[in-house]
């Protein structure tokens, strides 16, 4: 069972991770340094967002191409971004399949390392339980 | 599978530079050095090890293939490092194991993302001096256990691991490990004592020279001399709990992701033997007159040379394919490396087959070195999974959903 009850309740808190993201300096330069773009593609509950320097774009619309794609549903999102389960193990457990150039992936990664400070906060807020 | 990641530009023809480059020296070094030694290599004592050989290889960078530049490797990807196997393959197999074997047992370290497990160990292969490794898996009765997740729970006899405080306590013997014999720590996946069969399987690296492990005798081998294979017996070997790899019952995990990676350099060690005996084949029946015309201008031999070429080809594009999915996925995927492998592994049996019967009497004599790459030819197929392990593998991701993904 999945701990967003809709699509529209992922993207509450998912969307919002990820605009928060956006909002880092850091992060923004870190996406335009790299020329990477990102797809988080979260299922059970759909909920696709796309994020480049540009800007993140949440719906269909981020259903585009991007350097990168992130596979996970979006319980598994949440408890990644929580620190409940480690990256390596949900990476070699293929709860989250990254698709794209792996050399790539350690740059990604420290990119969106502020998401374990910032979704905590977001999840509490909503009052999403795990 | 569907993805809106850009697939990566395909064209097998034209490797990245630094691939190509790295291909080229490694080339070199596997025909003017590998080579001319090989079959006095194949020839000595099963116990006896090419240091020298070893020491030039370390100096070119095969023991850091895999490694990130940032703890001073390569960097190389699953690319890079296979089509590296395929050229030390094509002048002895055996040499690639001894890299290759390295390379394995970095694999979980590098996978588990461990930062103080890599800044520990990987820096050990970056020395003037080489320093060899083994992934231990296999044991006396548990192989295709540890390969297929279903069996898990039918696995006998598993070397056991326990809790105590601050480190683990290791009980059990590894058989049929590459590099056993002269390594200095192995990956070793043990399972935790209260989970049945191998259910518990956590990984862990253990220091050989150490007190409560000894290495049994070095394996007498029908190919492959070149590398030393043997056993590994834990009686109470202690590991301190900072050596776990991935954490505990990760085990799983961890010897899949790295099988699946890791098929594409094994196919492309096939696909170096069965390269290995076409050139020879090629050769021979470019120089053999018989009949007033050169072999090759006989029909029935034209035919077999074709099938040949065609079938190294395949098996080239095959994990050529494999490699580049595996570059651009993480976990690697499972299905196209397995198919690489199957058919490689095939077509390395196949080609020497072939060859040999092409070559003829030569081909049955030792010193001519076509009996030596006709005994190598069958050992893909048995490491890194059987053709029997890899059908089951290949036919459950043929019918596996999407959902289930």
């Amino acid at each position: 069972m999945s701990v967003f009850e809709s699509e529209k309740a992922a993207a509450e808190a998912l969307g919002r991770l990820i605009t928060e993201l956006w909002e880092q300096e850091s992060v923004r330069a870190g996406l335009c340094d790299s020329g990477l773009t990102v797809l988080f593609r979260h299922t059970k509950p759909d909920c696709p967002v796309f994020l480049s320097a540009d800007g993140v774009v949440t719906g269909d619309e981020a259903l585009r191409p991007a350097s990168h794609t992130l596979k996970l549903t979006s319980s598994t999102a949440h408890a990644l971004w929580l620190g409940e389960i480690p990256v390596a193990s949900a990476l070699t457990g293929g709860r989250v399949t990254i698709f794209g150039r792996m050399a790539a992936v350690p740059d990604l990664m420290n990119i969106l390392g502020p998401a374990f400070q910032l979704y905590p906060k977001i999840a509490a807020d909503l009052k999403i339980a795990g | 599978m569907t993805t809106f990641a850009p697939s990566a530009e395909l064209n097998f023809d034209v490797l990245p530079a630094e691939v190509e480059k790295y291909r080229d020296t490694i080339r070199e070094f596997a025909q003017n050095v590998i080579l001319p030694r090989a079959v006095t290599n194949d020839q000595a004592a099963h116990d006896e090890m090419d240091w020298d050989m070893v020491q030039q290889g370390h100096d070119l960078g095969l023991m850091r293939m895999g490694i990130p530049t940032q703890f001073g490797g390569l960097g190389l990807g699953a690319l890079g490092a296979s089509v590296v196997m395929e050229e030390l393959a094509a002048a002895d197999p055996g040499a690639a194991l001894i890299f290759g074997g390295s390379g394995l047992a970095q694999a979980p370290i590098l996978y588990s993302g461990d930062p103080h497990l890599q800044a520990r160990y990987l820096p050990l292969f970056t020395g003037d001096k080489p320093v060899l490794a083994c992934n231990a898996v296999t044991e006396e009765l548990v192989g295709m256990d540890l390969i297929v997740p279903d069996n898990a729970i039918h696995a006998r006899s598993m070397t056991t691991a326990r809790r105590e405080g601050d480190h683990y306590v290791l009980n059990g013997r590894k058989r049929f490990i590459t590099n056993a014999p002269v390594a200095t720590f192995a990956s070793v996946p043990a399972n935790m004592e209260g989970h049945p069969g191998s259910t518990g399987l956590t990984y862990f690296i253990v220091d050989l020279d150490q007190p409560g492990v000894t290495r049994g005798p070095v394996a007498d081998k029908m190919g492959y001399r070149t590398a030393l294979g043997g056993e590994l017996v834990f009686d109470n070997a202690v590991v301190p709990a900072e050596n776990v790899i991935g954490g505990e019952l990760g085990g799983w995990n961890l010897n899949i992701a790295q099988s699946n990676m890791c098929r594409v350099t094994c196919a492309a060690i096939a696909t170096g033997i069965a390269r290995h005996a076409l050139e020879k084949a090629i050769t021979w029946c470019g120089e053999r007159i018989q009949g007033g015309k050169p072999l090759y201008k006989h029909q029935f031999t034209a035919g077999k040379l074709a099938r040949m070429t065609a079938s190294v080809d395949a098996a080239r594009l095959l994990y050529l394919h494999a490699a580049n999915k595996a570059d651009n996925q993480m976990p690697a995927p499972e299905y196209e490396p397995a198919v690489a492998k199957l058919i490689a592994d095939r077509t390395a049996i196949d080609v020497a087959d072939a060859a040999a019967s092409l070559i003829g009497a030569r081909g049955f004599v030792r010193d001519y070195g076509m009996e030596k790459v006709l005994r190598d030819a069958y050992g893909p197929r048995i490491y890194e999974g059987t053709p029997e392990a890899l059908s089951i593998l290949i036919t459950e991701g043929i019918y596996r959903t999407e959902d289930e993904d």
